[in-house]
């Protein structure tokens, strides 16, 4: 029962695997040869350019907001136990996931489902045409350009967010360890 | 009741250096006074050992720490300093001619004479004999005492001072009117082989030393309350002195039966023992065995997993993380943040609080490391112990599991002690240490 189990994992895994690949390797230009819309190619790109404020927020804001309650896990691990690092590490691993899940989702894990669900398929067409593109940051970076050609910049604004995220996540944990920490019991009498 | 161990020579050496372990890995309870009597050196985990107590010191009394009073380790090394042959020693000069006439040499063999004491005094008792005065007050017992030697009798320091000795702690309680002293031995009989080319003559000088002290101790001794013999019947060990005397990671014994072993639990014994009334005649007064504790398995578990806290402990930088937490006592307990506050407010006090702040934590590593891996041509205290078998993860809750010291308010803290750069932060590592080896378990 267990083997079977097994070879059911490894049989989704390779499924899995495929289907990234396939969409890895598919030709955008030949999704070109159907007709889209510039109204069709504008909606796509204002969902994923969405995607990418909501991940680039996220990017910065959730070291800031689970950094702080990291520490609690230090109780069983000890990787737990060193703020600084825990606190870079946590960014680090959000940044990737970020970058996974928005400009390189579309070749990794494909257009049309999941969190990309509002992004068809047929988006890949939209970036040899011009539509009105609003840009990446509400028309500060690359406006008129679609979401899906900017890529490296998304990755590059991603990393950039993580980082400050990660800085200012750093400066509240040492305030929070000035007012929690060791220097706390410094200022008190004995037991 | 205080207790007193008086290790002679270098199995004496060698048994304390094992209780000594087993003390600081909370096996056997302190405290104790210990007395090294030889006139070879003294093994290297000793003195590191006997380091880290000093480091130990929070009160103004030496056996004064936190949350524990400490054993002390004196050493006492019997030479005249005025010669290092017996030659020397007894005619004030280096060499007898060939055909001198001389007293010494109706006592001793020429051999015997030209001995070198600095090498040791190779299972020649006549020779320690003759060495200095063994009237020094480390040897004063104190009233409602028990104090047991441990020595070889086939050894040369042990065999020759064994009698001396006990009649040196004797005259000390007639003289001076000391009460209920229960003098005991731990004697070691012939129990190992000395390495090839090492003694001439080795096995016979050996029985005949042995046969020597023993009869000594029965005419002499009417103030041995009791003891225990370990070995007797012929040597089951091979020694290497050079190896003991180099002391990196002395292994333990194997085995229980082993005589190191059983002379460790001869002595936690015979230290504790208290119903055994003192014998009329000699042989009443042997113990023909003893308690099978410590338990060799279970020191051994304690071994394996204290030093593995330690090393993980230290390994890990613990300090400076703790420093930089918030999450304080729910990863690390209260007990540790407040030991380790109480240290770096002393700090504060005596090296001024900018600096304090600062560079606490990094001293503390520091010292910490210095004080496991050794610095210099200072032994770590890692070497004192034996390589263990590893046993399991160590986690922070390990850590945090410890009973650490609690402070009392208006406690003995001894100022003193913590003056000068640095001293603060050394004292707290060995506190740490101490007690990550103690407590430190894997449960």
């Amino acid at each position: 029962m267990r083997e079977h189990h097994h070879k059911n994992g490894w049989a989704l895994a390779l499924l899995g695997l495929s289907a990234s690949l396939a969409v890895a390797c598919q030709d955008p230009s030949q999704v070109g040869q159907v007709n889209v819309t510039q109204t069709q190619c504008k909606q796509w790109d204002d969902a994923m350019v969405a995607l990418f404020h909501v991940a680039l927020v996220a990017s910065a804001a959730v070291p800031l907001v689970l950094a702080p309650f990291l520490g609690v896990l230090g109780r069983g691990f000890w990787f737990f136990t060193a703020p600084r690092r825990r606190i870079v590490v946590l960014s680090g691993v959000i940044v990737l996931v970020a970058i996974l899940a928005v400009p390189a989702g579309p070749w990794v894990v494909g257009l049309g489902w999941g969190w990309l669900s509002n992004v068809d398929p047929l988006y890949f067409a939209c970036t040899s045409q011009g539509f009105g593109a609003e840009g990446l940051l509400y028309g500060l970076i690359s406006p008129g350009q679609a979401a899906l050609s900017q890529w490296p910049v998304m990755i590059l604004l991603l990393i950039a967010g993580a980082i400050v995220g990660c800085l200012v996540a750093i400066l509240i944990q040492a305030l929070l360890a000035r007012l929690f920490g060791i220097r706390r019991k410094l200022k008190g009498g004995e037991e | 009741m205080s207790r007193m161990i008086i290790a002679v020579g270098g199995t004496g050496q060698i048994v304390l250096l094992h209780y000594l372990q087993l003390y600081l890995l909370g096996v056997v309870e302190g405290p104790f006074r210990a007395v090294v009597v030889d006139t070879d050196e003294i093994l290297p985990p000793i003195s590191t050992i006997s380091r880290l107590l000093e480091q130990l010191q929070y009160g103004s009394e030496k056996t004064a720490a936190l949350g524990e009073t400490l054993p002390v380790i004196e050493v006492m090394r019997p030479n005249t300093q005025v010669g290092e042959t017996l030659t020397e020693i007894l005619t004030g000069n280096r060499h007898l001619e060939p055909f001198e006439k001389h007293p010494v040499r109706a006592f001793f063999s020429s051999e015997t004479l030209e001995q070198n004491l600095m090498r040791g005094l190779f299972a020649r008792p006549a020779m320690s004999s003759v060495l200095s005065s063994l009237q020094e007050d480390v040897l004063r017992p104190a009233a409602n005492s028990t104090v047991v030697l441990v020595g070889s009798l086939i050894g040369g320091t042990g065999g020759g001072l064994m009698v001396p000795l006990c009649d040196a702690l004797y005259s000390y309680q007639v003289r001076e009117g000391i009460d209920d002293v229960k003098l005991r031995g731990v004697f070691f009989g012939q129990y190992f082989t000395p390495q090839a080319g090492r003694l001439e003559g080795d096995v016979q000088r050996f029985r005949s030393s042995q046969l020597c002290v023993l009869k000594s101790i029965q005419e002499a001794l009417h103030m041995l309350h009791s003891f225990y013999i370990v070995g007797g019947t012929g040597g089951t060990v091979e020694r290497d002195p050079e190896e003991e005397k180099r002391g990196v990671n002395f292994p333990w014994p194997r085995s229980r039966s082993h005589p190191f072993w059983e002379g460790v639990q001869a002595l936690e014994f015979l230290l504790g023992e208290s119903a055994k009334e003192k014998g009329s005649e000699f042989r009443d007064r042997e113990f023909a065995e003893v308690d099978d504790r410590p338990d060799i398995e279970h020191s051994r578990l304690r071994l394996a997993q204290s030093l593995q806290v330690a090393r993980r402990f230290i390994h890990k930088e613990t300090i400076r993380r703790l420093a930089a937490e918030n999450w304080l006592d729910t990863i690390w307990g209260p007990g540790l943040t407040d030991l380790i506050a109480h240290y770096w407010k002393t700090s504060i006090k005596t090296e001024g609080r900018d600096q304090a702040l600062k560079q606490f934590p990094g001293q503390v590593q520091q010292s910490l490391t210095e004080l496991w891996k050794g610095e210099g041509a200072e032994r770590g205290l890692r070497t004192a112990f034996p390589n263990p078998d590893e046993q399991g993860r160590v986690r922070p809750r390990h850590v945090r599991a410890i009973p650490w010291p609690r402070l009392k308010i208006g406690g003995s803290q001894d100022l003193r002690l913590f003056d000068g750069p640095g001293n603060s932060a050394e004292r707290l590592a060995a506190t740490l240490l101490f007690w990550i080896l103690r407590k430190g378990e894997l449960k």
